[in-house]
């Protein structure tokens, strides 16, 4: 490069300037991601429930924060339903209240449930006649 | 005087003077079936202490200073055991000192419940007491986790009050089966039918209390005491303590410290405050004034209470009924 040592500083430091809007746009950090659940606890939201019974059971009920979510009297063996309620991004605990018959075996009842971020758990309980069981996601 | 008649005879009334007791007394029939009599009671009464002191060798003595080991060691031993309570219900465990009357019961012990974990700061004095006579069991360093809390000194110092868990009592009550089992072993099969039932009883209770903490929402979970005691029961049922003081009730907190904790209940919404059984409330009253939270009710920190909150299970109920009802 030809010139004095002056002029070849002022030189780069000049492309520099010019480059720095993009170098800014680089460089910047990038805006804090909002977590989903969090974003999502302001208002009510529809979550998937799937069920699925060894023995399908006279009655099933889905209780959230005291209020009753969900029920059905005579489910199939798999069922599938949506959950609205406030969703904590701390999680939730949703009280199952499972009827088999009197003189049904030893049954057993999963449950897969889709969170706000999208990722599903799947907890499960088993019992004989009323069972009542408290299951936490996560 | 005129003696009274004892029953009629014959149409006549039969009357008995003092001649006549006179006359029987001086009678040798009578001076031997005195004799007879005597020797009746002299038996029974030999009898009876005997059957006395066989009972009272037979039962197994234990010494517990814990209301919640109390109730243990009587559930699991039955019939067998004969426990003593030291520590009775509205007694603060933290600030209890041993009488020479606990120490003499303590020296003929066959077994001593201590809850542990740094509860009782006389345990050398109370060993050094009953020497190699009874076994000292340290219940709740057997197997269970320790929780860390901060003491006045800011120190860090593990947490004692392990039995605001369903999970911990179980252990507990599987480390009194054993010792119970190893001071007689013959009762074996009773102490682990005891064992069994109680521990079902537990789970049972666990549902209940995970059922009941379900109606409140996680995120408000969140648990304001003025003494850090829930630290176990915040574990297992997904809370957040918010203590107003340290490990016993008598810590005072720093007014910066009751400053910063009404600005975090004043952002996260608390909606109470809780305070103890024998716990000085006026700063939980200052800090319901200055939030706006109320006042939840007195919980039942340092072990069992009286009335129906005089069992574990009353205890636990007595607690979480009033918690999640306060919260919610």
């Amino acid at each position: 490069m030809r010139g004095s040592p002056l002029q070849r500083a002022i030189f780069t430091f000049l492309i520099l300037l010019g480059l720095a809007p993009l170098l800014w746009q680089m460089t910047k950090p990038a805006p804090a991601a909002v977590p989903v659940a969090a974003a999502a606890s302001a208002g009510p939201m529809k979550l998937p429930l799937a069920l699925a019974f060894t023995t399908a059971p006279k009655r099933i009920s889905v209780t959230y924060a005291d209020k009753l979510v969900w029920q059905k009297d005579a489910p199939e063996s798999r069922e599938e339903c949506e959950l609205e309620l406030v969703w904590p991004a701390e999680g939730g605990d949703l009280l199952f209240k499972v009827e088999w018959a009197e003189d049904a075996p030893l049954s057993a009842m999963r449950a897969r449930l889709t969170l706000p971020s999208g990722s599903e758990l799947e907890r499960s309980l088993w019992g004989t006649g009323g069972v009542e069981k408290v299951l936490g996601f996560p | 005087m005129r003696s009274r008649p004892l029953f009629p005879t014959d149409g006549k009334k039969q009357r008995i003077s003092f001649r006549h007791l006179l006359a029987f007394t001086c009678n040798p029939s009578y001076s031997r079936f005195m004799h007879s009599l005597r020797q009746i009671f002299a038996l029974l009464f030999v009898w009876g202490i005997g059957l006395a002191c066989a009972g009272a060798a037979d039962k197994i003595r234990v010494s517990s200073f814990s209301t919640v080991l109390t109730e243990i060691a009587q559930k699991i031993g039955g019939d067998r055991v004969e426990v003593t309570g030291h520590i009775k219900p509205g007694i603060d465990p933290h600030e209890f000192e041993p009488k020479a009357s606990d120490i003499r019961t303590v020296t003929n012990a066959d077994l001593v419940l201590l809850s542990a974990k740094h509860m009782e700061g006389y345990v050398a004095k109370l060993k050094d007491s009953i020497g190699t006579k009874g076994h000292v069991v340290e219940v709740g360093d057997q197997k269970m986790q320790s929780l860390k809390l901060v003491d006045r000194s800011e120190h860090e110092v593990e947490d004692p009050h392990w039995w605001h868990s369903p999970r911990n009592l179980i252990i507990a009550t599987k480390v009194v089966r054993d010792e119970l089992t190893k001071i007689s072993p013959a009762d074996k099969a009773l102490f682990a039918a005891n064992a069994t039932a109680y521990i079902n009883r537990l789970e049972v209770l666990d549902d209940w209390v995970r059922a009941k903490v379900s109606e409140l929402p996680r995120d408000k979970r969140k648990l304001v005491t003025n003494h850090d005691a829930f630290g176990y029961f915040a574990r297992d049922y997904g809370f957040t303590v918010m203590p107003i003081s340290g490990v016993a009730k008598n810590d005072q907190p720093g007014s910066k410290n009751v400053a910063e904790l009404i600005a975090k209940i004043k952002a996260s919404g608390v909606k109470a405050v809780f305070s103890e059984d024998v716990a000085n409330p006026k700063v939980v009253q200052e800090i319901t004034r200055e939030t706006g939270a109320k006042f939840g009710g007195e919980l039942l920190s340092d072990g069992l209470g009286t009335g129906e909150a005089a069992t574990v299970e009353g205890m636990f109920k007595h607690n979480v009924k009033t918690i999640v009802d306060a919260l919610k």
